[in-house]
């Protein structure tokens, strides 16, 4: 038994085509991404009963009722559209497991879809004249970008506060990118060393642009539903082992009481308090990479390696690289497979678990976890094979 | 030139920039645990408590955190960039943090800890509170 009511288990995912350039229209990405994780469970539209789509309110994906209907679904048990403070795409398959674990619905349709028009959060806009609400503290001094420049700021706290070097923070993106050589769907592919990495364009001191992830236009999707359904269906079953949120205190981006992790080490906790396995049994991590910062905070939060110890347990990279003992982001995650916000380290995850990812396959992977966001939007999973 | 977004004062924050407008930094204190939070809410953000009194602060802090900012978000910032933003941990309570600019300094990130002291840039009718490096 899990920790949660109904056993619920991860059947299918999906993806869109994904594309470094066009213009694209979001309800065909989120009905390629759907119907390719419906065909990977062996499931109809017509199976499905709850939808859960996690956006950033600006109408960058279709509702959940607007993919309902694209996809000729007649009723649904569940629907839900999440928006942008939750933990990124994760959150969409965490209240989708919710809807499903509590017997509101049976088998939930998750999905994010994200084009660069919403997801180029560095790109400059025409401001507003007026800065109202929590931006008048903000905006006035060109504090943009989404979570760009706290960002920054982490980056050059947790080595005042932590130790280790700027390199540390290399290491997360010179091995994005060993990573998506072994995948095709990647878009940045090329091999990247720690020198390219150092002498990247800063966006501000000391985040430099290889810290940020690539945005994308493109869609993810996965299927969920009960231990007991999804033993009948196409794939090997993956168990939501344990799911977890978490804020950490007076939650904020700037303000937040634990600047350095947000609500990673609550979440974390929580996490591991409710799984069937703890972080010694993890085969691979699929750890959101946004920003670099926020992987090796979900690295030390997770108790992968203690709070500080990152740049003596990361050494090389080889640990976290292919063949290591401790696979990452095995997809080139969204610093080099593209920013799909969120859902494709599930994705990953699932498939990692499957067996069935060939040259980036880690050999006997059966434990795996995924962690989304960070500061005051946290979320996890542990996957373990059914 | 750059032209500033105008901050628009809500129904709790209107102390904060008349404070800014004598040249004063003022913060939330809590009446039922004592404690303070910035930016100012409708509610402790410590607590939950809802007696909430501005109290002026010394203007003085460290640097929490800082960077320097290269790429501009906003069109009206290109011609500002680069220049540094930094989180200030106040003198009073460490745990309360501002974020501004700091003036009169190389446009590279400060080390954590350097004293800052508050200065305030006038606009028509309204102030922005700013840090510069305290002097010795």
């Amino acid at each position: 038994m899990s920790g949660l009511t109904r056993d619920v288990a991860v059947v299918g995912v999906g993806y869109s085509p994904v594309a470094r350039s066009g213009d694209f229209d979001v309800r065909s990405l989120t009905q390629a991404a759907c119907l390719s994780a419906l065909d990977d469970a062996g499931l109809a539209p017509t199976d499905v009963d709850g939808i859960v789509e996690y956006q950033f309110g600006m109408g960058d994906a279709p509702t959940a009722t607007a993919t309902q209907r694209l996809l000729g679904i007649p009723n649904l048990h569940a629907f839900t559209d999440i928006m942008g403070t939750a933990p990124s795409g994760l959150a969409a398959a965490m209240d989708g497991a919710m809807a499903v674990a509590s017997g509101v619905c049976e088998t939930v349709l998750v999905y994010r879809c994200i084009t660069r028009q919403s997801g180029h959060t560095g790109a400059v806009k025409e401001g507003p004249a007026e800065a109202r609400g929590a931006n008048q503290f903000a905006t006035p001094y060109g504090y943009g970008g989404g979570i760009i420049l706290a960002m920054a700021m982490r980056k050059q706290r947790r080595i005042a506060e932590l130790g280790g070097s700027y390199e540390d923070y290399g290491r997360i993106a010179v091995n994005a990118r060993r990573w998506a050589a072994l995948n095709e769907r990647a878009v940045l592919r090329d091999p990247l060393t720690m020198a390219d990495y150092l002498e990247s364009r800063p966006v501000a001191d000391p985040l430099l642009v290889l810290d940020c992830d690539y945005p994308v236009n493109g869609a993810c999707a996965a299927v969920i539903t009960t231990r007991e359904r999804a033993a009948d269906l196409r794939r090997r079953p993956v168990l939501i082992d344990s799911l977890a949120f978490g804020t950490g205190a007076a939650p904020d981006w700037l303000y937040g009481e634990d600047f350095l992790f947000g609500g990673t080490r609550h979440c974390a906790e929580r996490l591991w308090s409710k799984a069937s396995v703890g972080p010694d049994d993890v085969d691979v991590a699929q750890l959101y990479d946004g920003f670099t910062h926020i992987t090796i905070s979900w690295i030390e939060a997770l108790g992968l390696c203690g709070i500080g110890e990152f740049h003596d347990w990361v050494g090389d990279g080889a640990r976290i690289a292919p063949g290591g003992d401790l696979p990452l982001n095995t997809s080139g995650g969204q610093l080099a497979e593209g920013r799909l916000h969120g859902l494709a380290f599930l994705a990953e995850a699932v498939q990692q678990v499957r067996g069935e990812l060939g040259d980036r396959q880690v050999p006997d992977a059966e434990v795996a976890v995924v962690a989304n966001a960070h500061g005051p939007q946290c979320g996890a999973m542990v996957l373990v094979a059914g | 030139m750059t032209v500033r977004p105008r901050p628009i004062p809500d129904a709790v924050s209107g102390f904060y920039w008349a404070a800014a407008d004598r040249g004063e930094l003022a913060v939330l204190r809590c009446d039922a645990c004592r404690r303070l939070h910035h930016p100012p809410e409708v509610g402790c953000p410590h607590c939950g408590a809802t007696d909430l009194h501005p109290e002026m602060m010394s203007g003085r802090g460290v640097v929490f955190a800082s960077t320097a900012v290269r790429q501009a978000f906003d069109r009206a910032f290109l011609d500002a960039v680069p220049y540094v933003l930094v989180l200030v941990a106040l003198e009073e309570d460490a745990g309360v943090r501002i974020l501004a600019d700091l003036v009169d300094v190389a446009p590279e990130p400060v080390a954590i800890g350097t004293p800052v002291e508050a200065v305030f840039e006038r606009h028509d009718g309204w102030s922005l509170p700013q840090f510069r490096v305290a002097s010795a």
